[in-house]
């Protein structure tokens, strides 16, 4: 079974819709576009959900420190 | 859209002299023109609104903004053309 790494994956994921949860319960949907070793990403058609408040933002830098999971192909709950 | 991989270097590169929405993790909003950026997303914006829950709190000619506090920094294409979709 070969190995694969947390970047690798995120790697595959590119251009695909990601979920992703930060640690105080915010959540972002976006098509990733890019990102790097600290996982801040680039994310595109962007959906952010904070306190039940929806918000639409067509690209972003999403700093990586506060980033707890990251679905690909999740959408947001 | 292109499907070339945009780490945060492109997104830097593109985004600069354009009017940014910056959103720090206590959820105020910053929405000025990025003057500079660095790694740390350390920013300078000019010409800067402070929002609170939508409501505009302040006004700034130019502030630093230290990057350790920044969620994220949300940048518009076709700002015009998207405020008139909206009306």
């Amino acid at each position: 079974m070969t190995t694969i790494l947390p970047l690798g994956l995120l790697d595959k994921a590119i251009s695909s819709r990601v979920w992703i949860l930060m640690k105080d319960d915010r959540e972002f949907e976006g098509t990733l576009r890019g990102f790097d070793d600290f996982f801040n990403m680039v994310l595109e058609n962007v959906i952010e959900l904070d306190n039940g408040k929806k918000n639409k933002l067509e690209q972003i830098l999403l700093n990586g420190t506060q980033i707890c999971l990251i679905v690909p192909g999740g959408e947001i709950s | 859209m292109s499907n070339e991989k945009r780490t945060s270097a492109d997104f830097f590169k593109q985004v600069f002299g354009r009017t940014v929405n910056v959103k720090l993790h206590n959820r105020t909003e910053y929405i000025g023109v990025l003057a500079a950026l660095d790694g740390n997303m350390n920013l300078v914006l000019e010409q800067c609104e402070e929002y609170l829950e939508q409501k505009l709190i302040n006004k700034y000619g130019q502030i630093l903004l230290r990057g350790n506090n920044v969620l994220y920094i949300s940048a518009k294409f076709n700002q015009k053309q998207q405020q008139e979709e909206e009306i």
